[in-house]
């Protein structure tokens, strides 16, 4: 589980640099609803603080909190994770 | 009992799950302060995980070794091999000449003491639309001498923005074109200086009000990024009905297209508007005169000269 999830975090690093954010948003949903995803986070933050060193504002670090904050709260109230538990 | 059993259920449910929530919020709230109080050491480490993803991908999209060559297409190494030989016939025609000019040029320094400040060549192995930002990144870093807000140029004279973040080896360059980054510009023809904001994707905004007349090609120059001419006015967006029209500009050769870039030595410095007028008489020279021999030219002082020679005869 953690060697997959080491590799997805790489995947996401990989995909967030070269691919457009369009297709980087579905993904981080998709990881953010898998796991708990701090990495994520972590990830967003890295980003912001190479490439967007200019900018006020860490958009990445602020959408990846904000989807990994909502994603943690609706998940009990998701049947797929009540039913697990 | 049934009925307080599972209320006390759900309510400490309820608590771990605040509680959960609230860890949570920390936890981003302690990353977004730490990116906030330490950006360059986030960064340092950030460049540790992300200049190799870079330089794989700028590899496999343009190194000529066997793999990426394998890897692209058959035929868009084809397109790529006439285009470069295409530019070599055109670089072999003009080599000559650009040589023996150069050789000028310099001599004609030398005659003036002229100095020459160097720069640092670099290849550009990221660019805006490829990255999450609207930044080049370049391979060269701290390790070659570039520094942190030195001025990055295009060509000889086409400042394009400075090193926001110098990594040992790679750096960051911001883009005057970068969204919402602000500039104070000159416009010739108009003569006007003004506030440019960067628009992304190599195009930059100014605003000015109905009764300047802005025309296409007119050239813009950024006092603050050193002498040169940033780019001309290719664009103008004027609705009578508006107080205000907005001018486009653009460089010569598009972003994606820049492949190396040359980093000044020194890093900028903030300039007065004394010192800002000073660079953009000097750019307005540059511009429009031309090196017309001694002999053909009739100026001024030429006329004087004459003048008085005719009254001594």
């Amino acid at each position: 589980m953690i060697l997959l999830r080491i590799v997805c975090c790489i995947g996401m690093l990989v995909a967030s640099i070269l691919l457009p954010w369009f297709i980087v948003l579905p993904l981080a949903v998709v990881y953010v609803l898998w796991s708990r995803a701090y990495e994520l986070v972590v990830l967003a933050a890295f980003i912001d603080a190479y490439f967007g060193s200019a900018v006020l504002i860490p958009y990445y670090t602020l959408t990846a909190a904000a989807l990994f904050l909502v994603a943690e709260w609706v998940k009990p109230s998701l049947s797929f994770y009540t039913r697990n538990t | 009992m049934k009925r307080f059993s599972s209320t006390m259920k759900g309510s400490s449910r309820r608590t771990f799950l605040n509680k959960h929530i609230l860890a949570l919020v920390a936890f981003c709230a302690a990353i977004v302060v730490l990116l906030f109080l330490v950006p360059r050491a986030v960064g340092s480490v950030a460049a540790l995980a992300i200049t190799p993803v870079l330089q794989i991908e700028h590899w496999i999209a343009e190194s000529s070794s066997v793999l990426p060559s394998y890897i692209r297409s058959r035929n868009e190494l084809l397109a790529a091999e006439q285009e470069l030989r295409r530019k070599l016939a055109d670089h072999a025609a003009a080599a000559l000449s650009a040589s023996l000019l150069a050789k000028e040029n310099d001599a004609l320094r030398g005659l003036l003491s002229a100095t020459t400040t160097s720069r640092i060549a670099a290849g550009v192995i990221g660019r805006p639309t490829l990255l999450p930002y609207d930044v080049f990144v370049i391979d060269r870093g701290t390790v070659d001498g570039v520094r942190q807000h030195a001025p990055v140029y295009a060509g000889k004279d086409q400042v394009i923005g400075f090193v926001a973040h110098a990594y040992a080896h790679t750096a960051v360059v911001t883009l005057v074109t970068t969204p919402d980054f602000k500039s104070t510009v000159y416009i010739y023809g108009p003569n006007i200086y003004t506030t440019a904001v960067g628009r992304g994707s190599g195009s930059l905004r100014v605003a000015v009000p109905q009764g300047i007349t802005l025309t296409e090609g007119d050239l813009v120059a950024i006092p603050s990024l050193g002498r040169g001419v940033y780019g001309k006015i290719s664009v103008i967006d004027s609705v009578p009905s508006r107080p205000e029209q907005y001018g486009y500009v653009s460089i010569e050769e598009p972003l994606a297209g820049i492949q190396f870039v040359s980093v000044g030595a020194e890093p900028l410095t903030t300039i007065t508007f004394e010192e800002a007028k000073e660079i953009v008489e000097h750019v307005r020279t540059d511009v429009l005169s031309v090196p017309v021999p001694g002999d053909v030219l009739v100026d001024v002082e030429s006329g004087t000269s004459t003048a008085t020679t005719t009254d001594e005869l």
